[in-house]
């Protein structure tokens, strides 16, 4: 195969000294993947973390920090759904995260000096760490700025103070020798109302008066919720626990460059595909190919130097883009092998592609024609322009004819989907096959003459 | 050394060879001669094993057929087209085309370098193909052909768009290349070029050869007689004769002779001869 890797390395040096098809090979698809990137994430991503929020409450104080949530920005709420819906939700991967108002939420919202605090349960994938930290955040955020108003409220607060401290005197489980700590502490925090309810109103920007903090800063009482630790002493108003539901998989990528590396990979491979396509046919129409033909070499050995050359080329281009992928732009793959195996298969498509437009273009201009009309032909049905989902569905029935499809499944299933190797093998025995039928039909069909 | 035996091949309704034979002796330099069209490219592919014949066959050195791999190994052509990769150095072009034959990689450089100094480009030998001049192609697609140091060379129209420089180099080489005892064929509708370089000529048109032999015995045989002019005071005498010289002596006694001119037969009249038409019509 010596003579076959040398024509490969002339293409790979040819292609290196052409500046215009340099640019366009490796340096264009890393653009649309970064441009796209960012676009998705400013304005075609989901305006917050979809979650589900279960009200099993159903009280107006339950209500009203549903809709504070739903509010808030930080999470795009799906209401409506039962409990085992949204935990099918979340399992499916379709939404991240449930948020559960349990009943008694209401209440101990109005008397949060004493009884059960407010119970809030999160229900998040045990693989999404960072996720539930982060909606702990939230979630513990909109419950203590509730308090905050009800303190900018000294005869509201008043009352709730008044109503606890009745409370603890019918608590039999009280130990008597704490009963006078308790009621000292009520009757000052209802002096110190009283003494504020008293008071000229205040001008208008004044700060109310900022909440007491019994144990600490806010931070850190989230901090006991989320450990989800019992009441057992300190003033606890919330309590936060977080419920593991496993995914089946987690096929959500973990930022919009997930989505568009994939992309930018395969718009690099069909680059590459129609470069050696024309460098071939200009082997052709300059002269070059007679000398080829004349040096003691094979019908194999020449067409099959350009597919080494087209595949170094094509996964050369996979494997910058995903260096760049991971170290600039985070994007982790979810398995290192499948991912190998995605550009592999989605090369030798493009190889076998290349070949057999090479053999039906006669002139470089029919080539540079017909390659991108049909490339971009099935680009736009195999969801390398718009996704899929976006697509009607006549066009998605098309798209089953497009390796652009495949490809983007199989590199998908490499980077985020976490497809195992029964999942990869249907798209990439697909390109496999669509890859051979070109290349066979091809190195058929091209005349060396 | 080659031997194209009644060569046969038709492209659709145009028939381009039409029964051609040749015989290339070993260490000689044999002229293909004719017009565009004539056949001389296709019996070139033929001779090469790009093409097939219709009919007939081709024999190198009773080895067989150049379509045998083996066979076209001790080949080396230079195609009309200029069949170099521009954005390759000369060293790079030359480098690739003998990876081709497999040479490794010292005798590759060695060749190489031999070869750019052989046709005038050893100080051009890093820059890309595409800044030279057509002539400096020229050279570069001749030392192409002789990178894998082949006993059979073939030449199709080495010497087309060149400057008179380059032109004159280029037959150099190739009369060098006979002084080496290669065969070399080579086609050319420029008549005074085979005159001066080859050992024997064939005269080809419309798929067939005319008349072969050497470039005097062709002119002798084909050319039809010398031309004398004498201009005296009674106006231009033109002359029809098969010795010249005799001729010319003759007419010099005469004491009103203000000049002459002698017009000998080449390989245009020839071709004239035998066509009707001229080699560039």
């Amino acid at each position: 195969m010596g003579p076959a890797f040398s024509i490969a390395l002339k293409d790979v040096r040819l292609l290196m000294r052409d500046r215009m098809g340099f640019f366009f090979t490796f340096f264009f698809p890393l653009l649309i993947a970064i441009f796209f990137g960012f676009v998705f994430q400013q304005g075609g991503g989901p305006a917050g973390i979809p979650v589900a929020v279960i009200d099993l409450d159903q009280t107006p104080e339950s209500a009203q920090f549903a809709a504070k949530l739903k509010d808030g920005g930080e999470l795009a709420v799906v209401a409506g759904l039962s409990q085992q819906q949204a935990q099918a939700a979340v399992r499916s991967g379709k939404l991240r995260a449930m948020i559960v108002l349990n009943p008694g939420f209401g209440e101990a919202r109005k008397r949060p000096f004493w009884g059960e605090p407010m119970h809030i349960e999160l229900g998040v994938d045990p693989s999404r760490a960072a996720l539930a930290s982060m909606l702990n955040g939230v979630v513990t955020k909109h419950a203590y700025e509730g308090f905050s108003e009800m303190f900018a409220d000294p005869a509201a607060m008043r009352g709730q103070v008044r109503d606890s401290m009745d409370l603890m005197r019918k608590d039999n489980s009280v130990a008597p020798a704490m009963r006078p700590v308790f009621e000292l502490f009520f009757r000052s925090l209802d002096s110190m109302l009283g003494s504020l309810e008293n008071q000229p109103e205040q001008s208008p920007g004044a700060q109310p008066p900022s909440a007491p903090s019994p144990s600490g800063s806010g931070g850190e009482r989230g901090d006991q919720a989320t450990d989800a630790a019992p009441a057992s002493g300190g003033w606890q108003p919330v309590l936060i626990t977080t419920k593991e539901i496993t995914g089946q998989k987690r096929d959500i990528p973990a930022n919009s460059f997930a989505l568009t590396f994939p992309q930018g990979i395969i718009w690099g491979m069909m680059g590459c595909a129609l470069s050696f396509a024309i460098t071939l046919v200009m082997e052709r129409t300059r002269g070059t190919l007679i000398r080829l033909r004349v040096a003691p070499l094979s019908r194999v050995h020449l067409l099959g130097g350009k597919a080494i050359g087209c595949f170094i080329v094509t996964c050369s281009v996979a494997a910058m883009l995903m260096v760049v992928a991971r170290f600039v732009f985070k994007v982790q793959p979810t398995s290192y092998p499948m991912l190998i195996l995605a550009i592999a298969c989605t090369s030798l498509c493009f190889v076998g592609v290349m070949m057999l437009l090479a053999a039906v273009s006669k002139t470089e201009a029919a080539g540079n024609g017909l390659g991108w009309g049909v490339l971009l032909l099935l680009s736009m049905i195999g969801g390398g322009m718009v996704p899929l989902e976006f697509l009607p569905s006549f066009i998605k029935s098309f798209s089953v004819v497009s390796p652009i499809r495949w490809s983007l499944l199989a590199l998908e299933g490499g980077i985020f989907r976490g497809s195992d190797l029964a999942e990869m093998a249907l798209p990439c025995g697909i390109l496999l096959a669509i890859g051979s039928v070109c290349f066979l039909l091809g190195t058929r069909l091209f005349r060396l003459d | 050394m080659l031997r194209l035996n009644n060569l046969h091949k038709r492209f659709g309704s145009v028939t381009a060879l039409d029964g051609l034979s040749l015989a290339v002796p070993k260490g000689s330099v044999f002229g293909l001669l004719g017009p565009n069209g004539a056949g001389k490219t296709t019996s070139i592919s033929i001779a090469v094993g790009l093409l097939k014949p219709d009919s007939g066959t081709v024999d190198l050195d009773s080895s067989g057929s150049p379509l045998d791999p083996a066979v076209r190994r001790r080949i080396g052509i230079a195609p009309q087209a200029l069949a170099l990769y521009d954005e390759l150095t000369a060293v790079e072009n030359l480098d690739f085309f003998a990876s081709l034959y497999q040479l490794d990689r010292p005798l590759r450089r060695q060749r190489a370098q031999s070869l750019l100094a052989r046709v005038g480009l050893t100080d051009r030998a890093r820059d890309r193909v595409k800044e030279y001049s057509g002539g400096m192609k020229r050279r570069l697609n001749l030392a192409a052909a002789l990178i894998h140091d082949p006993p059979l060379v073939l030449l199709d129209e080495p010497t087309a768009g060149v400057d008179p420089q380059s032109r004159n180099a280029i037959l150099d080489i190739i009369s060098s290349l006979r002084d080496e005892g290669r065969t070399v064929v080579y086609t050319t509708h420029y008549m005074e070029e085979a005159q001066r370089i080859c050992d024997l000529v064939a005269i080809v048109d419309h798929g067939k050869v005319l008349a072969q032999g050497t470039v005097d015995q062709l002119i002798a045989s084909r050319g039809g007689a010398s031309v004398v002019t004498i201009e005296t005071d009674s106006g231009h005498h033109r002359i029809e004769t098969a010795d010249p010289v005799a001729e010319l002596t003759a007419r010099l006694r005469s004491s009103d002779v203000r000049g002459v001119r002698v017009d000998r037969p080449d390989l245009e009249s020839v071709f004239l001869h035998l066509t009707g038409r001229s080699l560039r019509d």
